[in-house]
């Protein structure tokens, strides 16, 4: 196990972590207001760029098979749980318990189509966000939007530790098999109990580890000063805050088309048309606009912010 | 603690406040079930790390969390190749039991978010926080029930479940329609393989290793838990 994160020089990493932040929290909340099938694939196709001038193309790829999986899911329960559509495709000819006779409907898959849009889309924009955001920088932010500093902190130093801890299990899971020790070895029970003799070992390392830390804070005076210095900062410059801007610009938008009820489309009892006329199109421009902006205008920052 | 009551009021308003503008606003409410969703979840997760920022901690017992947290998310790499078994909501029973509802939530939450910093993050995240947090927090009330052996690993096989139908509860609600219990119901169905591994591998962690596990936090607790008592201080002073 790695750090999803790796650190590459390109310019979507080097936008700042607020703004993508910002970007993706606009992106799940676009994508759980709007459910017109096609303004969903917008997004999706929006958000692909990044993947692109990110050049995390393999990583965000995996990202996606977990996605087709779950898809395929909410394809299939839409299809079977909802009885609403008035499109009957298919009957099923026997009688199923308690729930009755059930008819597949055009409707039903209509819907489940769009809503494995809608999961493609957020996975996409998380993956990317995951992918090029360093943890370290990701706590920073946290800590500048004013989040409890215990808590990041914690955070921080469990994410820090974890490599520590898995070069243990390493160590410890060769020293067994050096002993001929199999994992592998019986059935479902027996696996999870030759697997658990690494636990407790872990466990009594970890605790030490924690003591060890715990001294190293002390020795830092921890807690003594709530003015605390910062090891690196994250330096926010005039274009990130531009960048800051067009994300929160964004959340804006995204607040107006709830408020005006505008991307929410009815598949039951029958699917709504969709008319591509101008107010239409302005909407969905608008909306791979503020999706797209941080790509488009990421080379500003090779521009403008020199190292 | 006043401060705290003033907090939680604080953000029960803004929620009813969300709730009222939007039952104003919004001409169907049953369509953004996920937002409100979120927004509670989210709220409750706050809530609890505010407490914990609040809570007398030394050092020692804050690194105690933070390395608990990094080792439960470790521990899920050796059981990665069995499906559904995870370690993690034991050693978090574990800790609530032991350290009470603040540091168990806080190491049931951490685990979540630390873990999916190397696994991805989602929407799932929020969810898999506030879960693994209530594990953490709902196993601090056993020791004061004198809950311990197979009531323990009683408790272990429920969450096992209720962990399942919790991280249903968000693809459940932004994917799937209509929001009724009978597909609810579907969606349980569908997961009570993966749920009942996930409740079995608890009830084996637990039968297994739950009270070693439990001395030896115990042991640490004793050693990092320090106290000042001035009462014994000045008692000290007079007989030297």
């Amino acid at each position: 196990m790695k750090f999803a994160y790796k650190n590459k020089e390109t310019v979507i990493h080097r936008l700042h972590p607020a703004c993508k932040l910002i970007w993706v929290i606009g992106i799940l909340f676009a994508c759980i207001i709007i459910s017109d099938p096609i303004l969903l694939l917008l997004i999706f196709f929006s958000t692909v760029p990044f993947v692109i001038i990110g050049k995390i193309v393999k990583e965000w790829f995996s990202f996606l098979k977990l996605t087709l999986w779950l898809s395929f899911f909410i394809i299939v329960i839409n299809m079977f749980a909802s009885q609403y559509g008035s499109t009957i495709l298919y009957v099923i000819p026997s009688e199923i318990p308690i729930v009755g006779k059930l008819k597949i409907t055009f409707e039903a898959l209509v819907f489940g189509i769009g809503m494995s849009f809608r999961l493609i889309a957020t996975i996409s924009a998380f993956a990317i966000v995951t992918l090029t955001i360093n943890p370290d920088d990701l706590l920073q932010t946290f800590l500048a939007f004013k989040l409890p500093y215990r808590t990041v902190f914690t955070t921080a130093i469990a994410t820090r530790f974890m490599p520590c801890l898995l070069n243990d299990v390493d160590t410890m899971t060769d020293s067994l098999r050096t002993r001929a020790y199999n994992f592998n070895d019986g059935k479902f029970l027996q696996r999870i109990k030759r697997r658990s003799v690494l636990i407790l070992p872990l466990l009594s390392n970890s605790l030490e580890r924690a003591i060890q830390s715990a001294e190293a804070m002390e020795s830092r005076a921890f807690g003594s000063d709530t003015k605390r210095t910062i090891y690196k900062k994250i330096e926010t410059t005039l274009t990130d805050y531009f960048f800051i801007m067009l994300s929160t610009l964004f959340l804006v938008f995204l607040f107006l088309m709830l408020l005006f009820n505008i991307g929410s489309y009815n598949y039951y009892p029958s699917l709504d048309p969709i008319y591509i006329n101008v107010s239409y199109m302005s909407v969905a421009l608008v909306l791979i606009f503020f999706v797209l902006a941080p790509a488009v205008f990421s080379p500003l920052k090779k521009v403008f912010d020199l190292d | 603690m006043k401060k705290t009551y003033t907090i939680v009021a604080l953000l029960l308003a803004c929620l009813a406040a969300c709730i009222i503008f939007s039952l104003i606003f919004i001409v169907d409410l049953s369509e953004h079930w996920g937002i409100f969703a979120l927004v509670m979840m989210i709220f409750t997760v706050f809530i609890m790390f505010l407490q914990f920022e609040r809570g007398k901690m030394t050092s020692k017992e804050i690194s105690l969390v933070a390395i608990l947290s990094g080792f439960s998310a470790v521990s899920r790499v050796p059981f990665a190749a069995i499906p559904g078994v995870q370690p993690c909501t034991y050693i978090i029973i574990c800790t609530g039991y032991v350290f009470g509802p603040v540091a168990g939530f806080m190491v049931g939450a951490t685990t979540a978010l630390v873990s999916n910093i190397f696994l991805g993050q989602g929407p799932w995240t929020i969810f898999q926080m506030f879960a693994w947090g209530a594990v953490g927090a709902t196993a601090s009330v056993l020791p004061k029930l004198k809950i311990k052996g197979v009531g323990l690993v009683i408790f272990g096989v429920i969450w096992g479940y209720l962990f399942g139908w919790i991280m249903n509860l968000w693809y459940w609600m932004l994917y799937i329609y209509p929001h009724s219990f009978s597909t609810f119901l579907f969606m349980m169905v569908n997961s009570v393989w993966f749920d009942t591994l996930h409740a079995l591998g608890n009830a084996v962690f637990l039968v297994l290793l739950g009270e070693k596990t439990i001395m030896i936090l115990n042991r640490y607790k004793h050693r990092f838990h320090v106290e000042y008592s001035p009462h014994l201080q000045t008692s000290k002073s007079t007989k030297n």
